[in-house]
């Protein structure tokens, strides 16, 4: 299993993608923590931890990253000498899971270094304290690598269930950014909202008097944890038992 | 040219791409109209059937993938170099795909409106809400959206055309029409370039009556709104034209 993953990271290290998406990541993160800060959203020490939070957008690139990790195998046809090499799906899956999750986590500190570095200077010159006792900035804290890792695992499985590069693409960020948002309104089903990434995400990042839509009452953060593991964890395996196992083209 | 349209035609109608982003649409559009109708603070006024439509407008992106597609999916299967031995200059190929796009992007909008419609007006008679639709602003948002539906077909083609490989179009495509947008509206200062951004020209043309957006941003015209996205359409078109397209095919 340690070679398989030292060699997805030599395959993620020698392509050009782990690059740009670091960029993007970092940007964006850093573009969220100024409009939070230059737009005068954060006036008080407990508006803080929404600097951190509101960054989870940037845990799509690295979902991306994860779609990537799996559909440009089956893109650029090198999961033919890959399966060659390991015949079995959940050896590759799971050294892919374990290989990405690292990578989220690589991710999501370099995005929260950038975030801080921007963030705790300006928050001094606003003179509004950054205290690391205060328990909902350090959950915030401590989510975002969290949800980096689990976005990532999630994007490896969505990968791994269909395959198709583009489709995946489409499906996933069409999917989390906008049908998402539609299901938050519908009643009935909006309830469902707290079971769907982004439910589990807002829970596990926001402080709890706000984050959610509406009237919806969020779950624990220990739940909201496990679904966002079983989000990650569910489309990967069925990845490795049904869908993987098809004909190579 | 007539023929090189065909040839988009048959190459759209051929694969399966088309039917499914139609079904896209179509379930886009629905679900829009019903999550703002079916909440109990939902659409229970007829002043608020403006405002209605213009939400809808998010299916714009479905109908933007099925325009990035147009020229990515031909560099993604090399079928672009049986297209372009065929036809060799880049801007009679570009021109063709986007005259067949503009007119697909009428028919996509055109069953877009149609589903919003459909959900919309039996469902707002139901609960005594009148959909007006000689009321000026109800009129004005139903072409808006109708307008800007179809012209990010274009778009998409555009940036299609420019970036040419075609997950990096999509990614880019996606993300900065649904995340960095809004980052960037959010940014004083930076803010100002938002209504020449795609989605502030889309609010500009679906306009319905309330120009200010935020802090001192405030909407162009209706007709600068389609000035500007058709500009987003056909300026990444000619770059790719004169530039991207041209390099090595590999």
């Amino acid at each position: 299993m340690s070679r398989l993953i030292r060699a997805e990271f030599l395959k993620l290290r020698t392509t050009q993608v782990w690059f740009w998406l670091l960029l993007a990541t970092v940007a964006l993160g850093a573009a969220i923590a100024i409009g939070a800060l230059a737009a005068n959203g954060v006036k008080k020490e407990k508006d803080v931890p929404y600097i951190f939070a509101t960054s989870n957008t940037a845990a799509i690139v690295v979902l991306v990253l994860g779609v990537l990790g799996i559909t440009t195998e089956y893109r650029y046809q090198t999961i033919t000498p890959t399966v060659l090499g390991t015949p079995s799906r959940w050896a590759i899956v799971s050294a892919k899971l374990i290989t990405f999750a690292l990578a989220g986590l690589g991710y999501a500190i370099a995005c929260l270094a950038v975030q801080l570095a921007i963030a705790v200077p300006w928050l001094s010159a606003k003179n509004i304290d950054f205290d690391l006792g205060q328990p909902d900035l350090r959950r915030s804290l401590l989510g975002l690598p969290l949800v980096f890792v689990l976005y990532a695992a999630l994007g490896i499985g969505l990968g791994a269930l269909l395959r198709n590069q583009i489709l995946t693409i489409v499906l996933t960020l069409v999917f989390l950014l906008v049908v998402q948002n539609i299901i938050a309104a519908i009643p009935g089903i909006r309830h469902a909202w707290n079971y769907l990434p982004a439910g589990a995400t807002t829970t596990i990042l926001y402080p709890h008097d706000a984050g959610g839509p509406g009237d919806i009452p969020p779950t624990s953060v220990g739940a909201a944890v496990a679904i966002l593991v079983l989000w990650s964890l569910l489309p990967a395996v069925a990845g490795a038992t049904f869908t993987m196992n098809r004909d190579i083209t | 040219m007539i023929r090189l349209i065909r040839a988009e035609f048959l190459k759209l109608r051929t694969t399966q791409v088309w039917f499914w982003l139609l079904m896209a649409t179509i379930a886009v559009s629905g679900l829009l109209i019903v999550a703002q109708i079916a909440p109990s603070d939902g659409v229970r006024r007829a002043d608020q059937v403006p405002d209605m439509f213009a939400s809808s407008s998010t299916v714009d992106i479905v109908v933007f993938v099925l325009g990035v597609l147009a020229v990515t999916t031909e560099f993604r299967y090399q079928t672009i170099t049986p297209a372009v031995l065929q036809t060799p200059s880049r801007w009679a190929i570009v021109t063709a795909k986007m005259i067949t796009y503009a007119i697909v992007g009428v028919i996509y909008a055109l069953v877009a409106v149609v589903t919003q419609l459909a959900v919309a007006v039996p469902w707002l008679d139901a609960k005594n809400v009148d959909v007006e639709f000689g009321n000026g602003a109800v009129q004005h948002s139903i072409i808006g959206v109708f307008a800007v539906v179809a012209l990010y077909g274009i778009v998409g083609l555009g940036v299609g055309a420019l970036l040419r490989n075609q997950i990096v179009a999509v990614v880019v495509g996606l993300l900065f029409l649904l995340v960095l947008e809004n980052v960037t509206l959010a940014i004083p200062g930076v803010r100002h370039a938002w209504p020449y951004l795609p989605n502030g020209a889309s609010a500009a043309i679906i306009n319905t009556g309330d120009t200010h957006v935020t802090d001192g941003v405030y909407l162009i015209s209706t007709a600068g709104g389609v000035l500007v996205l058709v500009l987003w359409a056909v300026i990444p078109a000619i770059a790719g034209a004169a530039f991207t397209m041209n390099r090595d095919i590999t």
